[in-house]
């Protein structure tokens, strides 16, 4: 046990990330539901306003950071060694401390919950002067606000050790279009995390140096609108730190699951860096009710992200377009990712206009918004992730029957949970309220709110039954179940200690596509076949669970 | 095995330019307001201070095929939780910050036992072993029809 959680290993060390951040998910999810049956109908059932708060702000926080960022890079540590035919990962021992850091600091934070005056109640956001010592006193307070720090330092060095095995550690050949698209967007999503994160560290130092008597914020009349600037900086880019790795694996799985190379990579790509770039310029937009802004500039960016966001939304319908779809479970997951976060995304560009913006600020159809955004896209991103690379990691594949009722409960569980939260909002029932009256006939939204939130947790739990079963008796696969495409699936599974025995030439994002077209099989000329030996590679014969593929 | 010695600063470049960009479209906007133009500007600089960085000192593709890390680094973890006792020590008190800061000490002087020890091991960067050299399935060598070429 002391070597799996003091490896340096890439692959030990992205698990143990994933893992984490995935108990996370779970704490996170059990206090979003304790609100929504709170919520469910008029009056205080079983919490009290304090407690309401405390929820919803540890909802947030774990959601953010403790689950979402981890999480990609949790998988990016895992994957873009292998996708990239490195060995290994550069500077281990900073991603190491990079873990230990985000692990202790989720301790910390949710050690606010034994300290006499609780934890944090003021949202994830942390608003000054909300957040300041006399409106919000308290160790538990001061705990969260040291757990951010420690949790996002984490997540820099993180990122860093990414950066730099993408850097200096590609194989022979993989020059930098060649990298696939995970790997591309693990590289923005680096590039975001060293210009957004060390703002939040810094933000969160001075906000404790504040509370601790130092006039920081609170020296000036704008310290708060200051306080502002310095949060959205990080926290917009954040937004698409959690999304863009999950861009990059629905694109694999959506080129995979269609037989084909993905449509347009190089477009896709240069679309990539400028979402990211124009990510960077768009935080003021969760400012325009301040009036401390320049609305138009950042209502300008914010509507052109929706330039790059449909190039990809046309490499994705256009590979499937063309390609002979399969229908497994990461590509449904896939699916729905793309409409799930359609939705946020449309609503995006809704909100990016101030007038709508006014109108709806700090209500629940901003809830809504960015729950398409993270819900549908890094939960079902994540989900498409796991149920993609599973084989690769453990050797075995999910029951498919289960990742399909998955699949469909965690799909309707969205939708009945979000669309009702849409027009609670518009109509004016505001967020970070634990009560509501009845006088305004929100129950039956409310209701279909919470029904849809149980839905939800009951597919996590049929995942989970999912996961454990498929540990010990999933189906035996070899190398390459579902036809890959890139070089993770060029070696065993799970992947030896180094990786790779053999690489295949890399002479484009899709080495082992490349080989495939040219009537060669890959697993031979690696000498994986003879591993190959549960599941037929054939993508006629996919699905045939068990057949054997003759060495 | 030799590799294809490709630069990797150009994204982190193109990335930088467009920062740049919208931080001068700003100008129009911004007015008398500090903060937008420096997070932005600040953000632009600093990435393209950091690609010149990599373009100067050309660190690109891997020449060898892999290397062997260290096993474990129980040091490290000793590192990040002391750090993480000090960082709670500012919550709780001096006295936690104290005990925190010597077990940072510890982790460092751990560290650094590591490196040394890697050092001594000779070979470069590595102490573990070393992994089996990779083989390259052989190919024509001219880049693929359906590939990107750089």
């Amino acid at each position: 046990m002391t070597a799996i959680l003091s490896s340096t290993d890439h692959k030990r060390l992205g698990l143990l990330t994933t893992v984490t951040a995935f108990c996370f998910f779970l704490i996170g999810g059990s206090l979003a539901l304790t609100m929504r049956a709170e919520l469910q109908k008029p009056g205080m059932q079983f919490l009290t306003e304090h407690t309401y708060n405390e929820l919803f702000t540890m909802h947030g926080s774990t959601m953010f950071y403790l689950f979402a960022v981890p999480v990609v890079l949790g998988v990016g540590l895992y994957f873009v060694p292998l996708q990239i035919g490195a060995a290994r990962l550069l500077w281990p021992r900073m991603a190491l401390l990079g873990y230990w850091l985000f692990a202790a600091g989720g301790v910390l934070m949710y050690s606010g919950f034994l300290t006499q005056q609780g934890a944090a109640s003021f949202g994830w956001t942390a608003y000054f002067p909300l957040s300041d010592a006399n409106a919000t006193p308290g160790v538990g307070v001061d705990f969260w606000v040291l757990a951010v720090i420690m949790a996002t330092t984490g997540g820099l060095l993180q990122a860093v050790s990414l950066l730099g095995t993408i850097v200096r550690l590609r194989a022979p050949g993989m020059t930098m279009l060649r990298m696939p698209l995970f790997t591309w967007s693990e590289l923005v999503t680096a590039f975001m995390v060293i210009t957004g994160f060390p703002v939040l560290i810094v933000t969160m130092a001075l906000l404790q140096m504040d509370r601790e008597g130092v006039g920081i914020f609170s020296a000036s009349p704008e310290g708060s609108v200051t306080y502002q600037h310095l949060f959205w900086f990080y926290g917009h880019p954040v937004v698409y730190v959690v999304f863009f790795p999950l861009v990059g694996v629905v694109g694999e799985i959506i080129a995979t699951f269609s037989r084909r190379r993905f449509f347009g990579f190089r477009v896709t790509v240069l679309s990539l860096i400028a979402f990211s770039a124009i990510s960077m310029a768009v935080w003021g937009h969760h400012m325009f009710a301040t009036d401390q802004v320049s609305n138009r500039y950042f209502s300008l960016t914010s509507t052109i992200l929706l330039v790059p966001a449909g190039i990809e939304y046309f490499g994705f319908l256009a590979t499937m377009a063309g390609g002979r779809i399969r229908f497994a479970s990461p590509m449904l997951f896939a699916i729905g990712f793309v409409l799930l976060f359609l939705i946020g995304g449309l609503t995006g560009i809704m909100v990016a206009s101030p007038p709508l913006d006014y109108h709806v600020h700090d209500t629940y159809f901003v809830v809504a918004h960015f729950h398409y955004t993270l819900f549908g896209g890094t939960v079902f991103g994540l989900f498409a992730a796991i149920h993609y690379w599973f084989p690769k990691v453990t050797g075995r594949l999910l029951d498919e029957r289960l990742a399909k009722a998955t699949f469909g409960l965690l799909f309707v569980g969205a939708l009945a949970t979000f669309i009702p939260m849409f027009i609670l909002g518009s109509e004016g029932m505001t967020r970070r309220v634990a009560d509501y009256l009845p006088l305004h006939n929100w129950t039956t939204l409310n209701t279909i709110s919470t029904i849809g939130a149980f839905t939800i947790a009951l597919g996590v739990l049929v995942f989970l039954v999912n996961l454990m079963r498929s540990l010990r008796l999933g189906e035996r696969v070899g190398p390459d179940p579902w036809e890959g495409q890139t070089l993770e699936w060029a070696t065993t599974s799970p992947p030896p200690r180094h990786n790779f025995a053999a690489l295949p030439p890399v002479r484009s994002h899709t080495p082992l596509f490349d080989l495939r077209e040219e009537g060669r099989d890959p697993l031979r000329e690696l000498g994986l076949r003879r591993f190959q030996s549960f599941r037929s590679s054939d993508p006629q014969k996919s699905g045939n669970v068990g057949e054997e593929v003759p060495a | 095995m030799s590799g294809e010695r490709k630069p990797a600063y150009p994204p982190l470049a193109l990335w930088g330019v467009f920062l740049s960009v919208l931080a001068g479209v700003g100008v129009i906007f911004f007015g008398t307001s500090v903060s937008t133009p420096a997070l932005l500007g600040g953000a632009a600089a600093f990435t393209l201070v950091l690609a010149l960085g990599l373009a100067v000192t050309r660190r690109s593709v891997q020449v060898e095929g892999g290397g062997a890390d260290p096993e474990s680094s129980p040091a490290t973890v000793w590192l990040a939780l002391s750090l993480a006792l000090t960082m709670a020590g500012v919550a709780l008190g001096p006295w936690l910050v104290f005990i925190g800061g010597g077990m940072v000490l510890i982790g460092v002087g751990g560290v650094v036992r590591e490196l040394r020890a890697q050092r001594a091991a000779g070979r470069g960067e590595f102490a573990g072993p070393h992994p089996p050299p990779l083989r390259q399935v052989e190919v024509d060598a001219a880049p693929h029809a359906g590939g990107e070429g750089r």
